[in-house]
């Protein structure tokens, strides 16, 4: 019950500031200790000389040990907030809006919509490259448009819906689980041959920790939709992600992009050439527009502000719900 | 079989339905929903008289001449607007038909094409089954799965039928010539061998086909086609495809080296193969509709099979680079993690 009032109250907090650049300029971000362990475990455990089954052993006992290690820090940090009282409780709002990313995707994301406004395509090359992995020279408009339109929709999921879903069910312990796991997934869940084995226990616990979440946030972005273009858009995103989901790779990023294709009308994702070498991501809402462009951005933020607006009100209701039913 | 009777089936090679579906344009998409092969046979200089006037009898002729020596027959074929133009006459090739039986599961419209006239339909599923009915049919090589018959056996089961009509549809026996029992055809009472020209020749959209037969059946196959039943432009191709021997033998060479691409694709992809011809693969897959939606997304076009879910159908490739992109999309297409 308190988790959720706490919930509450971090993802005002996260709305309104943020991740302040002065603060983590000073101190260094919890996640960026999460990445150090992560980076730890990594040198000492993963040897390009072991078999692939040991490497897959070991990726087993590393991804174990971390989350022990969040858990532990979670229950640790869980005790010492709670002999504070008042005080520990407002520490407690502060440490979950730092683990959650409403206000800093909207930040990342708006830039892109400002720069390819006022700087044309460089521009908006530069800003997408602080959000996506792929090659940012390679883009036209549509594509910066586009990747800034999936990973804000991606990102809605993993970076804000999954962390409140995981403290709401299991507090700070659950919450700093998550965020190892999908830390840890984010570093050597891929697909190389460093991590193809070392990887493979993490990224596969990250799908099954997602998979919740990416089904939410799906009908989130449907609220969304509603709010912001109506009944008709929203039943467009519920049928894209439960039809289109399947088609992607990743067994949950597939929900929040289609139900935000659909919602905006466009095609996201898809097949396309990386200087002549063709890249199969399966396209979402394929029958969609394809001519993505900065008012896409700036309608999927408008959607995206809504979302956000959506979780809490859950919260909310699920506060309100348990405090009539005690 | 359940449903309406009269539903249109799904056929491969329907890119327009993926494209609204899935997106994208005609040229973004890999179609390998069909067993053409995806070289065309040149085409010949067209006088400008082949466009104005009706196609020339005895220009179609000459053609079932130079058919008939193609396919090494005994007989001259009756020439139809494709395979389906005789499928859809079959029942009218013999009198009071009643029953059809059908080497199953095979191409679909021969099901649809008895229903639809009114015949009692048996789907069966080894050669015996086909002795009694008054039409049988089975195709050689079969298409999805691959399957061969031996010749011997399909010309001993038209001889035990005693004149009653037994169709062989060798759609997919060109590149499998010692399969064919062409040769029979005009010499076992009841035997009609179809024989697909757009399969092997990559040039399905000119709709040509020819059918190999005892007399009285290719008069009612004349008589029910009607006159100038295949186009002028289609005449010319055939004509000048029969009488070039030398492209003919190129273009067999050009599709054994896009069979090998595509298997070693397929195989490269961690795909199963579970039957084939010269012109396309048939792989297994769990879930292969799911599958076939997933490489769709990813704008590579295969066949899915209502009768058996648990295969997918792969056309021919025509290059390294269609090849690549073939194994990259099924690896991306089977469930997994992102790079």
């Amino acid at each position: 019950m308190i988790h959720l009032l706490i919930l509450l109250a971090a993802l005002g907090l996260d709305r309104l500031v943020g991740d302040p650049d002065w603060l983590w300029r000073r101190y260094p971000h919890p996640v960026v200790w999460f990445g150090r362990a992560i980076g730890f475990a990594d040198r000492r455990l993963n040897h390009a000389s072991d078999a692939p089954q040991v490497r897959r052993r070991k990726g087993k006992y590393a991804i174990a040990g971390l989350l022990a290690a969040a858990v532990a820090a979670g229950v640790l940090l869980d005790w010492g907030f709670g002999s504070l009282g008042f005080v520990g409780l407002a520490l407690e709002v502060g440490v979950v809006a730092v683990l959650l990313a409403q206000k800093s995707l909207s930040d990342h994301v708006r830039a892109v919509a400002v720069a390819l406004r006022t700087e044309g395509l460089p521009g908006g090359r530069r800003a997408v490259s602080m959000i996506v992995g792929r090659d940012p020279e390679q883009l036209d408009r549509a594509g910066v448009s586009r990747a800034a339109i999936e990973s804000l929709a991606e990102n809605f999921s993993d970076g804000i819906v999954a962390p409140a879903l995981w403290y709401a069910l299991a507090g700070l312990p659950g919450l700093f689980a998550y965020k190892m796991l999908n830390t840890a997934d984010s570093m050597i869940g891929h697909l190389n041959d460093r991590y193809r084995d070392f990887g493979r226990a993490a990224a596969q616990l990250d799908d099954v920790a997602n998979l919740p979440a990416s089904r939410l946030s799906a009908l989130l972005i449907a609220f969304g939709a509603l709010r912001m273009a109506g009944p008709g858009a929203a039943m467009a995103a519920l049928g894209a992600a439960r039809r289109d989901a399947g088609l992607h790779r990743s067994p949950n990023a597939g929900w929040p992009e289609a139900a935000m294709a659909a919602a905006l009308g466009v095609v996201l994702a898809g097949p396309r050439s990386y200087g002549g070498v063709r890249v199969q991501e399966a396209s979402l809402n394929g029958s969609g527009r394809s001519s993505v462009d900065v008012a896409d951005i700036e309608n999927g933020l408008r959607i995206y502000g809504r979302a956000c607006d959506g979780l809490a009100l859950l919260v909310l209701l699920a506060s309100i719900t348990i405090i009539i039913s005690n | 079989m359940s449903g309406s009777d009269d539903a249109p089936i799904a056929h491969g090679g329907a890119l327009g339905a993926a494209i609204a579906r899935f997106g994208g344009e005609p040229e973004d998409w890999l179609d390998l929903s069909t067993g053409i092969s995806p070289f065309s046979f040149p085409l010949p200089p067209m006088a400008a008289h082949i466009w104005r006037r009706l196609p020339d009898p005895a220009e179609a002729a000459r053609v079932a001449g130079l058919a008939r020596l193609h396919y090494g027959a005994s007989v001259d074929p009756v020439l139809t607007p494709g395979s389906q133009a005789a499928i859809q006459l079959l029942p009218r090739l013999s009198p009071s038909v009643r029953t059809a039986a059908i080497l199953s599961p095979t191409y679909g419209e021969y099901d649809l094409a008895f229903r639809r006239a009114g015949l009692d339909v048996a789907a069966v599923d080894s050669i015996e089954g086909l002795l009694g009915a008054d039409i049988a049919v089975l195709a050689n090589p079969n298409n999805p799965d691959g399957h061969r018959h031996d010749p011997d056996t399909i010309a001993s089961l038209a001889v035990g039928r005693s004149g009653r009509l037994t169709v062989v549809d060798e759609a997919f026996a060109d590149m499998h010539p010692e399969l064919s029992v062409v040769a029979a055809a005009g010499r076992v009472p009841g035997l009609l061998v179809l024989r697909s020209f757009g399969k092997v020749f990559g040039m399905a959209g000119i709709r040509l086909g020819f059918a190999f037969g005892s007399a009285d059946i290719l008069a009612r196959l004349v008589s029910g086609l009607g006159p100038w039943a295949v186009s002028g432009p289609a005449l010319a191709v055939a004509a000048h495809a029969f009488t070039r021997a030398d492209l003919v033998d190129a273009q067999r060479r050009r599709i054994t080296a896009s069979h090998t691409l595509t298997r070693a694709a397929v195989i490269k992809a961690g795909l199963p193969i579970v039957g084939e011809t010269a012109l396309f693969v048939l792989v297994q897959h769990g879930n292969a509709e799911g599958l076939r939606d997933r490489l769709s997304a990813r704008q590579v076009l295969a066949r899915s099979f209502a009768h058996s879910p648990d295969v997918l159908r792969i056309g021919l490739v025509a290059d390294d680079a269609e090849a690549d992109r073939l194994v990259l999309a099924i690896l991306a297409a089977r469930k997994g993690k992102a790079q």
